[in-house]
Order: structure tokens, then sequence, then C-alpha cells
């Protein structure tokens, strides 16, 4: 008998898919913890041509649930998303998209790119869910050869004020700890991202996670067996946690709409950042050696379906097959069974391809040089099976007896669900009133910069490590995106900016998409970055109802028209601007059938030739001129303002006119690269009165320098729809004298200047004024209370 | 001159701590802790800051009772400078090295942060003013336990008396007050920085590694920062690069 | 009254083994060694056991049933091998046990509780006589020379120990 307890040679369990009637399959897969429907049960036992294994029932469980085979939104993506330009070296083909941000000292560097989302965990387990959300993004991005330089993160929560308050603000809690107790150990800066509350979450909050990793361009690591694999023998190095039986089923759990939270905790599985540390700097370790001896290798991390999907991917990718021996896996408890081993989803743990004379050396330099089971008891890399050049299968044995064989290509196949869309959303057609005198509307304005989604999140943002790693130039909140350096001695700085309005959202998809494209390169633009390229994580409830899948498609709709329009800006010729990495997120639902919001959430990856140019928020200096670049349009719908007045619902949404955002961003990188632009921030949630607020209060909520504004040069019917429209614009500080003649192309407003007298002076039908403290305490207090 | 940055598994600061050491013209270079033979090479020590063991039953403790510290044990008793940068000062301060009144003996604790407004992991920036940094100069800082304290009265006397608190939170002019924000986790006498009797050994928990250069200040820091910021490039040196030729001059008269 | 629950967990417990480790590097006559968090909770009222239970059991406040599994401090623990040393080790700033108090009384509603305190117990069992066991304690919470205070800190924790023959 093995050391682990278990009996080799005892018959292999198979599932009746083939013969059994209706009910026992139903049966067969609720006692295994499955979640095939009946038609994917006989599906498999087809594709076989035989009763499935236990394991191999679990592997397809997993590839073929919507988390992994995106069952639901493949053919919507691929339809409507541009994936391809100028600056794209890897699009979204593989864990991570990868793009060039130049070259220093004739060497070209990229940043590889990823955006996920850990939803569901994070609802049932928010410390633990939201902590191996940051684990599994930062491995994907690790496994292209880069070495991960920051995350950022899009939250969404339920309201704070509402009926589920308290069990909200717990989760609110939970996550930004899990999110600190992972990233800081690290030893990862967070840049940003942003944090929305909205009622539709008090049942399925979101955490979605973008991770970027810096590399040499000639580094580019492959999620594939590399073609070497056909003439010399390749061995699989499986390295990190030893397994257990964490996160068993979990992707079938994120595919699932959650009933009872409890139910779930044993799936999501247990975070270890330090171990993660160790690995990576062995992992550097390994690839350096790989580099310099042109040794060819293949790197992939482990995520959903553990080890079986892992092999059967990597194996598949580089056109060949993979066996086997289950028995060698390194284990963190014994008497784990073979479909467990194969199929957990046990945190940090990576697999190598690697030539067979080169895989000791691979081991010894986890094992030994970086004594991985020495920091990490049960942690180590293991040789644990072989490529076949000759064969296109996975073989796996369990003490030489063959329990899975399946076609790599059946594997990874995966599969397709049609969904249908229901007819188009009846809108609402009233528009936001309002009817107060002039000290009401002071009082609004100081409850919009209050309110949860405007108010400032430097509380939050203080719980997690900013500048670890020495590379960050603006820490969130400081600059509309965060910005870091992460090229050694280059002066190349990278921007990056989430966004996402659930309020748009939820009253027109299409525009909740085409809003946060619009935005998010706005945000970029504002730090004077060159926005190359876009990631994209879609989270919505159950597809199999036609009214999400019509918002999920109209949304899809919004993310390209925006990015096809506004294009690459940088280019004279618009090219689209691409989509490098994405996630989509289902079933975010409730069991009473509540589901999220239509949350299309996006980044843009942004790019600064020289880092010196990047501008702030904050003012700069009395006696500058504030100029407002862009359109004013009454669009109050979804608007902070219209939520404030209990007129949710009413009004247009904000519709991004992409020709227009095009010409604007490109005068506005123009103004930041020629060194003219002292600060920079863009009109959005809350309006231009929020803006201005912003840029006084310069991120710290401490206002040394004051505004007289103008509105009168504004269109708009009254100071209200002025100051509270959300219409996108850029708001600039500009040094006095002439304007910039680059203006002259695009529609633009001298609408103040700056004052040396720490107030903010507004000039409409009447005259508003507003104390430094006043916006401090708004700003900067209400939040940070509601963190005690 | 040649420093070694000590790198204990779960150290995360290393290699922004090379680059400042460079910066002032040492030779830096990053040794693990379990090569604890090339140690004997080297003029100086350099402990990043980070998690060491995971901060496994308490911050610094596990790396301070391994058979590596020894080494730097005896080299600080030799006189060679040792510094410890946030984990790195919880290392220093378990290990019996700093106060170091009576070396091996554990003088003191840096204990969960407590400043009366907030507990725990706290990332900001502040203001720091001593012998260290004569001017007042803006560094960040990120630990969860970073308050200085002792239980001995006499210990507490002894650091005052002898001058050991190398630098202490204090307002943007240098103004040394006691209260919330100016100190962010409640340490004894706004102790941010507390060296040896002897001089050679000293723990900080900011990170001045983080404020090497201009660039790495946040535009709100008042100050020159923000101008240099924009100066060009990301040569411009920072608020913390005061530590760092401190730190040079030291092994210098170490040496000598 | 005071309830005491003692929270083990599931998987495996590194800080124990880290303390493993440093024990046998220092050479101490090892037999075992239990790391547990201490959980005490001051109540008052009829119900005021289920309202412990109700925290341990349907909250993830203390208990995290993903790694987690508790019992009540009176019920049987393991027999002790040779001398059995047991070290408490309580933060004089108890976050966890402030945190916990707060989310119980104000989120909560349970006015029956009005303490909560946190702290960690080590049980040691040793192949030593009462005498080395409690030497060797005195070391391990941080008294003498160099090498001490492997697993407290006298001057930001509070600790107590004593030796069970």
């Amino acid at each position: 008998m093995p050391a682990d307890g278990t009996k080799a040679g005892a018959e292999v369990r198979r599932l009746a898919f083939t013969d059994g009637s209706d009910d026992l399959i139903r049966r067969q897969v609720a006692e295994n913890g499955l979640s095939f429907t009946r038609e994917e049960a006989r599906d498999l036992a087809r594709l076989l041509g035989r009763d499935p294994t236990l394991l191999e029932a679990h592997l397809f469980d997993t590839m073929w649930s919507e988390h992994c085979s995106y069952k639901s939104s493949k053919p919507v993506l691929k339809k409507y998303l541009p994936t391809t330009g100028r600056f794209v070296v890897l699009g979204p083909v593989e864990d991570a998209g990868v793009v060039s941000i130049g070259t220093h000292d004739g060497v070209e560097w990229s940043v590889a790119i990823g955006h996920e989302s850990h939803n569901h965990p994070s609802q049932v387990v928010p410390y633990e869910g939201a902590a191996t959300g940051i684990g599994g993004i930062v491995r994907d991005v690790y496994c292209m050869g880069a070495d991960v330089f920051c995350t950022l993160d899009s939250l969404r929560f339920g309201d704070l004020d509402g009926p589920n308050a308290e069990r909200c603000r717990e989760i609110m809690l939970g996550v930004v700890e899990g999110i600190a107790g992972y990233g800081n150990p690290l030893g990862i800066p967070n840049l940003g991202g942003e944090t929305v509350f909205h009622p539709g979450y008090d049942d399925n909050c979101l955490v979605n996670v973008i991770c970027a990793g810096v590399m040499r361009t000639d580094r580019l690591v492959h999620s594939a067996v590399p073609a070497e694999a056909r003439n010399e023998p390749y061995d699989l190095v499986l390295v990190g946690k030893g397994t257990d039986s964490s996160g068993f089923g979990g992707a079938a759990m994120a595919s699932r709409i959650l009933d009872a939270e409890e139910d779930n905790r044993s799936a999501v599985q247990v975070p270890d950042p330090f171990l993660k540390r160790v690995l990576r700097n062995a992992t550097l370790e390994v690839l350096e050696v790989a580099a310099e001896r042109g040794i060819a290798v293949g790197f992939k991390d482990l995520g959903a379906g553990g080890i079986a999907c892992l092999s059967s991917e990597i194996a598949h990718s580089g056109g060949v097959g993979v066996e086997l021996d289950l028995e060698r896996v390194h284990l963190q408890e014994t008497g784990l069974p073979p479909e467990i081993i194969a199929c957990a989803e046990t945190q940090e743990r990576f697999g190598w391809a690697v030539p067979r004379w080169f895989a000791p050396e691979v081991v010894r330099i986890y094992n030994e040089v970086h004594e991985l089971p020495k920091v990490s008891r049960g942690a180590a890399a293991t040789v644990i099976g072989r490529f076949l050049p000759e064969e296109d299968v996975m073989r796996v044995r369990w003490h030489g007896e063959i329990v899975a064989e399946a076609r790599t290509e059946d594997i990874t196949a995966g599969v397709v669900a049609q969904r249908f869309a229901a007819d188009p959303r009846e809108r609402v057609r009233e528009d936001v009133s309002w009817s107060g005198d002039t000290q009401k509307l002071r009082t609004l304005a100081l409850e919009v910069l209050a309110s949860p989604n405007i108010a400032s999140k430097r509380e939050l943002y203080s719980h997690y490590d900013q500048e670890v790693r020495g590379e960050t130039y603006f820490r969130p909140g400081e600059a509309d995106a965060g910005v870091s350096l992460p090229v050694p001695g280059a002066p190349i700085g990278v921007a990056l900016a989430a966004d996402g309005n659930p309020r748009y959202g939820e009253l027109d998809a299409w525009c909740g998409g085409a809003t946060a494209i619009a935005e998010s390169v706005r945000n970029v633009v504002c730090v004077g970055a060159r926005p190359r390229a876009l990631t994209d994580c879609l989270n919505f409830g159950n597809p199999e109802k036609p009214e999400v899948y019509r918002d999920f498609v109209d949304a899809v709709r919004g993310l390209s028209d925006a990015a096809r329009g506004i294009g690459t800006l940088e280019l004279d010729e618009p090219e689209a601007l691409p989509f490098v990495s994405g996630n989509v997120s289902l079933y975010n639902e409730s069991s009473t059938g509540r589901a999220v919001p239509p949350s299309p959430i996006v980044c843009c990856l942004g790019v600064l030739p020289d880092a010196s140019r990047a501008t702030s928020l904050a003012l700069a200096a009395a006696g500058d001129r504030i100029v407002l670049v862009g359109e004013r349009r009454r669009e109050l719908g979804g608007s902070e303002v219209s939520w404030l007045l209990g007129q949710r619902g009413r009004g247009d949404v904000p519709r991004p006119d992409f020709a227009l955002e095009r010409r604007c961003g490109r005068a506005v990188l123009a103004l930041a690269e020629a060194g003219v632009t002292r600060a920079a921030h863009d009109v959005s949630a809350g309006g231009l009165f929020v803006t201005l607020a912003e840029m006084m209060l310069g991120g710290w909520d401490r206002a040394r320098l004051g505004l007289r504004i103008d509105l009168s040069a504004l269109p708009g019917e009254s100071d209200f729809e002025k100051l509270f429209s959300e219409t996108g614009a850029y708001v600039l500080e500009l040094p006095p004298g002439d304007l910039p003649a680059v203006l002259a192309d695009v529609p633009h407003v001298v609408i103040g200047e700056v004052t040396a007298d720490p107030v903010l002076r507004v000039h409409g039908t009447d005259v508003l004024e507003f104390r430094a403290e006043e916006l401090e305490r708004a700003h900067g207090a209400s939040f940070a209370r509601r963190m005690e | 001159m040649r420093v070694a940055v000590v790198l204990f598994p779960g150290m995360n600061c290393e290699s922004e701590s090379v680059r400042a050491l460079e910066s002032v013209g040492l030779a830096a270079e990053i040794v693990r802790a379990n090569e604890p033979d090339r140690l004997d090479a080297f003029d100086g020590f350099l402990l990043p800051g980070g998690f060491s063991y995971e901060d496994r039953i308490r911050a610094g403790v596990v790396a301070a009772h391994l058979p590596v510290m020894e080494r730097i044990v005896r080299a600080a008793e030799a006189g060679r400078p040792v510094a410890g940068i946030c984990n790195g000062a919880q290392v220093l301060l378990e290990t019996g090295l700093v106060p170091g009144l009576h070396p091996g003996r554990v003088e003191m604790a840096l204990a969960l942060n407590d400043s009366g407004q907030r507990v725990g992991y706290y990332c900001d920036w502040r203001w720091l003013v001593g012998d260290l940094f004569p001017e007042p100069m803006p560094l960040p800082f990120a630990h969860a336990e970073g308050r200085f304290v002792t239980r001995d009265p006499a210990v507490e006397r002894a650091i005052g008396d002898r001058g050991l608190i190398a630098a202490r939170y204090c307002e943007p002019n240098g103004r040394i007050t006691r209260a919330w924000p100016v100190n962010p986790n409640g340490a004894f006498d706004n102790a941010a920085a507390i060296r040896n009797p002897e001089g050679n050994v000293l723990a900080i928990m900011p990170h001045p590694e983080r404020a090497n250069w201009a660039f790495q200040v946040p535009v709100a820091v008042e100050g020159e920062w923000r101008e240099a910021k924009r100066s060009g490039f990301r040569d411009a040196p920072g608020p913390g690069r005061r530590f760092f030729t401190a730190f040079a001059d030291l092994l210098r008269r170490a040496a000598a | 009254m005071s309830l005491v629950a003692r929270v083990h967990r599931k998987t495996r417990d590194l800080v124990r083994d880290a303390a493993e480790d440093l024990l046998l590097a220092d050479s101490a006559p090892l037999l075992a060694i239990d790391r547990a968090e201490r959980w005490s909770f001051d109540v008052a009222g009829g119900d005021s056991r289920a309202d412990v239970q109700a925290i341990l059991e349907d909250t993830t406040l203390v208990v995290n049933p993903n790694v987690h599994r508790w019992r009540w401090e009176e019920d049987a623990e393991a027999a002790p091998r040779g001398t059995r040393l047991e070290i408490e080790v309580h933060d004089r700033v108890d976050a966890l046990g402030r945190s916990v108090l707060r989310a119980v009384r104000e989120r909560r509603g349970l006015r029956s509780v009005s303490a909560v305190a946190h702290s960690v117990v080590w049980t040691i069992d040793l192949e030593a006589d009462r005498a080395a066991a409690e030497s060797l304690a005195r070391r391990l919470v941080g008294e003498g020379e160099r090498g001490a205070g492997a697993l407290a800190n006298p001057h930001s924790q509070e600790i107590r120990w004593r030796v069970i023959a």
C-alpha cells in the first residue's frame, strides 16, 4: 500500500452517463458535487465514447462551467471586441495580455496585464475571497514571464445606508483587509481603482482586480509547451503549495447563483502571500537562467480545474499530449483521492514545461536555493509528468492505473450555450427637476461631495501599501490615474485607470459600457499618458434570463463602439483601442433572483514616454487659468444628484460623442506632453462641481489654493445643471497668457482662475462660496467614518 | 564600500533598497539569509522591509532567532554598520541590537500601532526630524507594528538621556507634537528611528528608500518636491536620500 | 461570567510550525507543541451561552469554518506527554478583541456581551523536569540574555505561564 494510505489497484470509478436514466444522472451529478445539466452529462459520455471516470467528470464539469468556457459570452465577445493593434504584443488568448510600452537603452519593454473577478467568493468569505482574488490575478501575470508591479481594484458594495447596511459594511471591511492582507506581504503596491456603492450589490458584491507586470518584450513566456518538445523530452514540473482539497469545485461555484452563503464556504481557497513572494523570487531566477541559456520553456499558473486543467491546456497549446503520475504530486494533506488531487484549486501553484535535462535544475532552484519546503511545509517543486510528442491526449495515472484519458482538444474546446436577448428596455422619459434656492443648492453641493460614491477613499487606500518597489509616481487619489515607473532606470511611466458606473448601466447598458471606456481613456489622458490598451470585466446576472443577456450584449456593444470610435489617440490613422485581457462574471444573482446592475468595468493602460510630464489633479499656482475642454449637455440620468434628490431613474444618461472624445483627448494629451498643463481632472460622477472641488483639495483633502469660477460662459439652463450634469469633459489648469493654439480645434471655455485664498467661489445666477474646511470635511471625513 | 541587503524569506523591499544604496555610491548586493558564509565579505548590512516569515508569532521574531543573525550580531559588535528599515527594524529590536543598552537583551518592542485614532496597519506620509534629518523631511511609512515601546522606565530614560532617538515624527515646520496626526502610531516620544549607544546600529520604521528620489514624493506634500518631481527624468534626489548619505558616512567612518 | 473558547486551525498552522522550528533549533526537549487562539467573552444574562455559541458558529468574526475549529475551553484537551508548559500571550493592545466586541455589541446588538479578549495559548509538552520547564518558559517569554523571547515580548504583551507536571 502506498504511504498515503490509499489503495492502488482499486476499481476506477465511473459514472453511468451513457445508459443511466435521467434520474440516475441527476443523482450522480448531485452526489458528486457536479454542475452538469443532463444534456451535458450525456454529451460527455458521447464525446468520450464511454462512461466518464469520476476524475474526467470533475475535469469536464470545470472546463464546461461558465467560468472556464465562457459558454454564454464567447460568441458576443468574439463578434464585437477589437483585440489587435500596433502596440499589442499578445492579445487576450493566454492568462494576460501584453502591450509594448517603449524602448529604453535599446531594449523594448512590455506590460503584461490581467483583469479578473472574484465576486462570489468575496461575498461568501470576504477576506479570503478578496485575498485569493489578488493571488489569482498576480499568477496570471507572473506566468507570462513578467514581474508584477501593481494592482488596482474595482469594488462594488451594497448600500451602506440601506436595509442590509451592516452586512454590506462587514463585506467591505473584509474585502479591504483581504486585498491588503495579500498585496502588502507580496510586495505589490496598490495604484487605485474605484469603489462604488449601489443597493443592487446588497446580495452580490463585486471584487474586480487588475494586475500589471513588467518585462523585456523578448522575455515573453507562453502558456504552452514549446515546439522543442517535439524533438527532445520535456517534463511537467509542478511548483508551489502542496495540493489540498481547498477550492475543490470552485469554478463551478463561480458559475452558480448564490444560495445560502454558508454552503459555499468550503469551495473558497486559502491564500498564502508569503509563499507566493518566495515563489516569485525563485520563478524570476528560473526565468533568468532559462533566458540567459536560451532554454525554451512553457509556464502557466494553476487556477480553476487545478492540475488537470493546467496539464491539458499547456499541452494542447503546444500541440502535444501529456501523461501525469498523480501519486507524485506533493500534498498538503494525506489520503486525497485522485479526482481531488487532479482538480482541486489549491492556491500558489504554477506548472513548468521544461526539457528533461533542465528539470532537476528547476527543482533545485525552488527546493534548495529558495528552500520552498522549509519556508512553507508541504510546498515544493516536483516533476509530475511528461509531455507526449506523438499523441494528443492527456492520460492521468494513479499508481500506474489510468484514471483519466481524453484528447486535449476535447478537454479544452469548451462548449457554447445559446442565449436569447429580450426586447430593448423601456425608459422613463421624465427629467430630473430642481427648484431650490441658492442656500439649498449650496447644501446639495456639499451633500454630493460627501456621498459615499464621491467622497475621498484615502482612508480605504491607507490600508494598502501604495509604494513598495519604490516606483510609484502617483498614488490612488493623487491624479486621475495611478502612475508607476516600472522599467529600471527608465523615465517611462505606466498609467492605469479603472472605471464603470452601475447607475448608468442599469438605465442603459450600452451607455454603461461606452461611458466606462470614455472615462477610463479620459483619466489616462488627464495624467498625460497615451492610452494604449483596454481590459474589461463584465459582471452580470443570470444570462439565461433574456433581460440580463440583452443588457450583456448591449454593454459589450457599448464597449466596442467606444473603443473603435475613440481609438488609439497617439496614432493619426484611427485604430481601435484593443482589448488585451478580460473576464466575464455571470450569475451575480441572489437566490431571490436579484441580479447586480449591468456592470461592465474597464481599465485603460496608458504610457508616458517621459513621466516627469505627468500631471496630477492638484492645483499648482495662483493666477493660473481654469479651462473646460469638451461639451456640456443636460445629462443627469444616473447622476449622483438624481439619487440624492430621490429621482433615481429620471433623466438622460451621459452618451459619449466618440469623435469629440477623440479630438479632445488628442488636444489634452498634446498639452500635457508639451509640459504646459499644470493640473488636469475629468468631469464624471458628481459633475463639474466635484471636479473643481477635488482639484482644490489636491488628493489629500487639504486645500492650499482656491478657485474663482464663472458659470455664465457655459451652456445650460441653470446653475444646478451646470454644476451637476455628468457629461464627460476635461478641466485643465493652464498658465496665464495666450491659450495654446491646439485648443482652437476643440470646444473649450475659460471658466475661471486659481486664487491664493483657499475658497471655492462659483459665480452663476447667484454666488456660491465654499470655505476649504467645508470641502475638506465633506469630501475627506465623510467616508473615513464608515471605515471605523 | 560593500553593503549586503540581507533577505529573509518574506521581505519585499530588497530591490529598491539596493537601488537607494547605489544612489549614494555604495556597492549593494542582495544576500539571502540561507547563504550566511557570504556575509563576512561586506562592510555593512541593511535589513530591508517586508514580512519576514510572514510575521509568524510576531513581526521580526523568527528571523531574529535564526543562526544567521549571530553573524550580524558579531559584525555589529565589531563596529560594522547595520541598519534595519521597517521589518528590518523589527528584526533588530527582537535580536536585542536596538536599543542595545545591554546587547542581546530584548529591551523594547515594536508594538501594534495605536495612535488613539487608528489601530493596526497604516500607509501614509509623515514629517521626521532629528539628527538623522536635521531639516524636517517627509517620509512614507507602511506598517502595522511600528510603535516603539518599552515597559522598562530605565530603558526609556536611557534612550532619552543618551540621545538614541535618531528621528521623531513632527509637523512640517519641525515642531514635535505628541498627538495624532503627527504621531501616526503612538510611539513613545514620537520615536521613528532608534540607534544603539555606539551609533552603528539603527532601526527606522518609515521607508527612506521610497523617498530617495523626488519622483516618489506625493504632489500634496508641501515644499519644493512637486517642482523637483517635474524637473525631469528620475534622478532628482528626494527627502529620504539623507538617510542613505548618513549610512554611507557611517560606513566610511567605520572603515577608517 | 466568562465563557472561553479555544480556536484551532483545521489546516496546517504555519505559526505553530515556526515556533516548533525555533524551539528545536534552540535544543528544547520538545515532545509536542500546540497553538490555540483563546477567546474570552464576559457575559451576563440567561441565554448568554447560546449568544456566544452563535457568535462562534453563525458569524465569521472569530471562527471561519473554512479554516478553524473550536471548542469550549473547559472541554477535554489532549493528555500531557511529559511535563506540560502552558503559556498565554495577550497583546496589550487587543485589536482583535476590541473589533469583535464592537461588531457583536454595536452591529449585532448583543448587549449581553460586555468584554471580549483575545490571546494565544501555547501548550508545550517537554521531556524535562519542572525546573527545566520553568527555565525554558522564562526564556521563551523574553527573560534573560541573547536568544530569549521566541514566543512573547514582555514590552508589548502580557504573559501568563504555568507548568503542569
